[in-house]
């Protein structure tokens, strides 16, 4: 049920990511037609996309972690016997947990000062800060939770290695 | 702490969580995690937290995902496969004609782009899959791939080029830009040489030793000509926005998008299915990059509060050495260091220490940030940590990590030799600029 529902949420987070990157594109070519075409640029389209831009790459990183897909220097997992690269990976992904869920910690303390004192952001198009932000612990958030299904997935193909064994 | 002890403890430490097969990001978090707390405590978090922050609403960094976008739609329309078709057919019995198409392309995309990352990352994506099918070596491949998209920062328009030409106040943007047209076609010219003779001297490494390569006529190549017209329009949407200046780099690479759009549309491949897969391709492959960029910055930046960088850059500055050694010295410190971080986190650390003594040594302005701009290229493209080659492997499942490594040494070498022939013939970079 746990798996389940957090892949659910993580699937519906890249959709929505998917999405912002679409709206990206969407945004800037109708920038450029009302500069050139209308003459009348528009003040909130680069602010925009650049939020757009945070929203789109913080929601699809449970995505990517969800299928394990971060780029690493994997030389010894690849030159590893399968039965210590699992064992190997399984550290990597306790590691990943500690440190990802530390980091989203810092990142949700600075989210709640943002919130409190009402920062904007910078640029001609002001909105709250928070508001951008928010997507950075979303993100790291539920990426936790992703590590914890691979971390718990990983035990299971342990335990099943040592029963083949 | 001295500066250099901080330097080296800070560089083996993140080597060696690296080494262990944590997520690159993952091991710059930690290495980050560490030094706020060494350094600042936890008054350091918002510092952490807010450096994360500008990376990921950085409009320069919007290209990437933009050209990986456009990549996609052109890959997975079979747009791309009229193009390689055509050149294909143009360049007829040649021995390994797919790598040299490759080096072409990514010239191209390169120059359409100037991120290297993002060329290797849509190459990676789009040719590369079917030249392992067509039999061709994937080493060669992989060096071509690198070859070809570490051009993108030195052929113009290159964002690097307008952020170095922004930061130093004697060089003119537009005299720089130009200077990068003559040594990107010539380190092309050399990267078609080196396919020329490895295939040359060792004929198994292309497969079309084993198939008969018809002759076309010259109406068929011409047919061929009309067929690729659409890409046309990719390239005005790009590069003819920039030039003509109606558009940002990062808004030109949205048109290319539309213009990507609008060639499958021609060659009826366009379906909303293959745009929105397209659209979820690229969100990971520019994620797995951007958040690697957004979690170094903060080590580059900590190495600076801590005194690393000036330390080193003063260190050099005060050394007294003749012309010829402090060149080597100033380009030996980028090459290094943009093995570790990125290379707009190192201009911005660099460029106000470097300018001084630049001016001092009386070195031409553009002659050296040109030759500065090359060898950063060089730097993310050498292993183990060269940002170039994790956009690569992050979008080939099939190429092995080490292949890649081993495929970039020659790029490494060949664009070493391409500094030392600037360096001893500075004409090849200042020619142009001086008739602007």
């Amino acid at each position: 049920m746990f798996t389940k529902t957090i892949d659910a949420i993580t699937k519906a987070f890249f959709f929505l990511a998917s999405l912002a990157l679409g709206l990206i594109v969407v945004i800037f070519s109708f920038e450029i037609i009302m500069r050139y075409f209308f003459a009348a640029p528009t003040s909130w389209a680069t602010d925009t996309v650049t939020f757009l831009f945070c929203a789109s790459l913080m929601l699809a990183l449970p995505e990517v972690t969800r299928t394990d897909g971060n780029i690493a220097v994997s030389i010894i997992l690849d030159f590893s016997a399968p039965s210590i690269a699992n064992k190997i990976k399984l550290v990597i992904y306790a590691v990943s947990f500690v440190i990802v869920s530390y980091v989203t910690y810092i990142t949700f303390i600075e989210f709640l000062r943002l919130f409190e004192t009402g920062i904007n952001t910078l640029g001609s198009f002001r909105i709250s800060k928070w508001i951008v932000f928010s997507f950075i612990p979303l993100g790291l958030g539920l990426s936790v939770l992703q590590l914890i299904i691979l971390f718990k997935r990983q035990l299971i193909e342990i335990s099943l290695d040592r029963k083949g064994a | 702490m001295e500066w250099y002890w901080i330097l080296t403890v800070s560089f083996l430490f993140l080597l060696g969580l690296m080494a262990t097969g944590l997520p690159v990001f993952v091991a710059f978090l930690i290495a980050n995690v560490t030094g706020v707390l060494v350094t600042l405590g936890e008054r350091g978090f918002g510092m952490f937290s807010n450096s994360m922050y500008e990376t990921l609403t950085s409009e320069s960094f919007i290209t990437i995902p933009l050209f990986v976008l456009m990549g996609e739609i052109l890959f997975r329309s079979g747009s791309v496969d009229v193009l390689s078709s055509a050149l294909d057919k143009w360049i007829g019995r040649v021995n390994g004609r797919m790598y040299y198409l490759v080096i072409a392309l990514s010239t191209i995309f390169g120059a359409l782009s100037g991120a290297a990352a993002a060329v290797a990352a849509m190459l990676g994506r789009s040719i590369l899959p079917q030249m392992q099918k067509l039999g061709y070596d994937t080493n060669l491949t992989n060096f071509t791939i690198l070859g070809g998209a570490s051009l993108a920062p030195i052929i113009p328009p290159s964002l690097l080029v307008i952020v170095i030409g922004s930061l130093v106040r004697d060089t003119s943007i537009a005299g720089l830009l130009i200077a990068g047209i003559i040594p990107g076609l010539l380190i092309s010219l050399i990267l078609f040489l080196y396919v020329y003779i490895r295939v040359a001297r060792n004929p198994e490494l292309s497969p079309d030793n084993n198939e008969t390569v018809k002759n076309y006529s010259i109406k068929e190549k011409l047919i061929e000509i009309i067929k690729v017209s659409p890409f046309f329009i990719v390239i005005f949407s790009v590069m003819g926005l920039i030039l003509l200046g109606v558009a940002t780099p990062s808004e030109a690479a949205a048109t290319g998008v539309i213009g990507a759009i609008i060639t499958a549309a021609i060659y009826k491949s366009f379906h909303f299915k293959m745009l929105w897969e397209s659209l979820q391709s690229s969100t990971k492959i520019s994620l797995m990059i951007v958040i690697i960029v957004a979690s170094s910055k903060l080590f580059g930046q900590l190495l600076s509060f801590m005194g690393a960088t000036s330390g080193l850059i003063d260190f050099v500055s005060t050394l007294e050495l003749s012309d010829w050694m402090m060149f080597f010295v100033l380009m030996l410190i980028p090459f290094i260091l943009c093995m570790f971080i990125d290379q707009f986190a190192f201009i911005l650390l660099a460029i106000p220490l470097y300018a001084p003594v630049v001016s001092a040594y009386d070195f031409d302005p553009i002659w050296f940030w040109t030759i500065f701009l090359i060898n950063l290229t060089v730097g993310s493209l050498t292993p183990p940590f060269g940002y170039t080659l994790f956009a690569l492997k992050g979008s080939a499942d099939s190429v092995l990590i080490s292949d890649i490594y081993k495929s970039s040494w020659p790029v490494v070498i060949l664009f070493m030799s391409s500094i030392l022939l600037f360096y001893f013939f500075p004409a090849i970079i200042t020619f142009l600029p001086s008739i602007l």
